[in-house]
């Protein structure tokens, strides 16, 4: 069933190669909208500016598209609040070391 | 994303970068293999030596350069927003860049005039097409802010550097220069140390620092100003070493030079007092070791403009000591902590960017054994520091052991990449 967790979920398959972590615990997912068969997610990135962002969208959109029930998917990359390691899971920090 | 500022859809392939990196690291291998063959001749400060020449043009344009300019055909596009202007000229580039620098050092190493001409002509000829693809490049840019500024004036030392090059291989050959002739060589390394390659570790590194330091909060307000303080010093102290002109105006001239490396050691400082990471990453041990370097070598080239030298040194030694610690420390340091993270993550993005959240991949830091980078930081630092107390002790001598040490080092660093290149050190990760 597609909802908000299951959206999480599949978020959590995409994850920052240089840290080892998921969008999800890195604290990088701002925001989810469900319209019927279109997810919206609203994301920043750990730097402001980041032009990783065109991948990053590329991954984010698969990783949603490849939910059942999915078949369309818009992501919005903002930049306020900026990102601060203080959103990240306490577990992640932990992992990182922070 | 903990890299962004490292790829973006306007960047070139990653062939363009990442040949130019792959090519520096073996001239990073040869010229430490110069260093050890004539370790007490550059030592001791016979720096119109064949092998002291021969050995700075490997480190300055095989291994530097040639870095740095692969490094700007990734970052400037990524940092700046702005399409590469042309990835052919960039290929075409590297081939007359390489061609031209084997035959200058070559001519160098044997004492043969028509290499040493041609080649320069052929590396400078290289530079200029380099010059002339950032320049379109960076015309598209609106609002770079202060790494624009640093990378436009880098660029601009690198043409100067160049034409400088180029007036003394021809100057070596036909009575052109006359007596300017060690003055202009003297512009010629500060434009080059002080210009193009301080301006380009400042505009890429204050983004670069903080970035792999996950550094936030940190103080930016005075990056600015030491952009402007180098380029401006950079510009004086070439110009006054042409005029010839040594003492406090000398001194004056060189001053903002040396408040720029001042403002950044303190820049670097607060980026990592803000750092989140405890543990510091060996890219910032490099960066910080790089630091401490360049201070040092800045002092002393500060000290060696006002016309004061240790009173036990001849002026030969005192220059190889403020030459090597900028060029062995201060940037190589630098470049060399980068790369450990720029090569590893280029290659992923080749390898593995298509394949990520499909199936199992490495992380980037899979791609290279740890240990590696953990032995270089050791044996490069021992090995400079130590070469850097012989030539300054005037025990000459010492660096044919410490030379070897940084080779060592410099061994491991290539062994490094080398993995990383060839992918043979991949560990599968499940997905997050």
């Amino acid at each position: 069933m597609l909802n908000e967790d299951s959206v999480m979920e599949a978020l959590r398959t995409v994850f920052d190669p240089e840290l080892g972590l998921n969008v999800v615990d890195l604290g990088l997912i701002y925001g989810i909208e469900i319209n019927g068969d279109q997810v919206k997610v609203t994301m920043t990135l750990t730097t402001q500016g980041c032009p990783m962002h065109d991948a990053m969208v590329s991954w984010v959109k698969e990783a949603l598209e490849g939910l059942e029930g999915v078949n369309d998917s818009d992501v919005e990359i903002v930049w306020s609040p900026p990102w601060t390691p203080e959103r990240m899971t306490p577990a992640a920090r932990e992992e990182l070391g922070l | 994303m903990s890299m962004p500022g490292l790829a973006t859809t306007k960047s070139p392939s990653v062939t363009l970068p990442l040949r130019h990196i792959a090519t520096g690291i073996a001239a990073y291998l040869i010229f430490h293999l110069a260093l050890v063959s004539r370790g007490p001749i550059i030592a001791a400060g016979q720096f119109s030596h064949p092998a002291t020449v021969t050995a700075v043009h490997i480190g300055t344009l095989g291994w530097v350069t040639m870095v740095i300019m692969g490094a700007m055909y990734q970052m400037v596009p990524v940092l700046l927003q702005a399409r590469l202007y042309s990835e052919s000229l960039g290929f075409g580039g590297y081939w007359l860049f390489l061609v031209g620098v084997s035959s200058l050092v070559t001519g160098f190493w044997t004492s043969q005039p028509v290499l040493i001409v041609m080649g320069g002509a052929a590396a400078a000829t290289a530079i200029y097409l380099f010059v002339f693809n950032m320049t379109l490049t960076l015309r598209e840019v609106r609002g770079g802010g202060v790494h624009g500024w640093a990378v436009a004036g880098a660029v601009t030392f690198l043409f100067l550097t160049a034409t400088w090059g180029l007036l003394l291989v021809t100057g070596m050959n036909v009575p052109l220069l006359g007596d300017a002739f060690v003055r202009f060589m003297a512009a010629h390394a500060i434009f080059g140390l002080a210009g193009w390659f301080s301006l380009s570790i400042f505009g890429v590194g204050y983004r670069l620092v903080p970035m792999f330091a996950l550094s936030h909060g940190h103080p930016e307000n005075r990056q600015g100003v030491a952009v402007l303080l180098l380029g401006a010093g950079a510009g004086s102290a070439g110009a006054v070493a042409i005029l010839g002109i040594t003492g406090p105006v000398a001194a004056l001239a060189g001053l903002p030079v040396v408040a720029a490396f001042v403002i950044f050691a303190l820049d670097v400082a607060a980026i990592i007092r803000h750092r989140r990471r405890r543990k510091m990453e060996l890219v910032t041990r490099f960066s910080l070791a790089s630091v401490a370097f360049g201070v040092f070598a800045g002092a002393m080239a500060w000290a060696g403009g006002m016309g004061w030298r240790p009173p036990w040194l001849e002026t030969g030694a005192w220059v190889t000591a403020i030459v090597f610690t900028a060029l062995a420390g201060w940037v190589s340091f630098m470049v060399v902590g980068q790369i450990f993270k720029i090569v590893p993550f280029l290659v992923w993005l080749q390898r593995y960017s298509d394949k990520a959240g499909r199936e199992a991949v490495p992380l980037v830091r899979d791609l290279y054994d740890p240990r590696l980078g953990e032995a270089s930081l050791i044996l490069l630092g021992t090995g400079t520091v130590g070469t850097i107390l012989s030539i300054l002790s005037g025990a000459s001598g010492v660096a044919a052991f410490t030379n070897l040490i940084s080779l060592a080092g410099a061994g491991f660093f290539a062994f490094a990449m080398l993995q990383a290149l060839m992918g043979r050190r991949e560990i599968p990760r499940k997905r997050a």
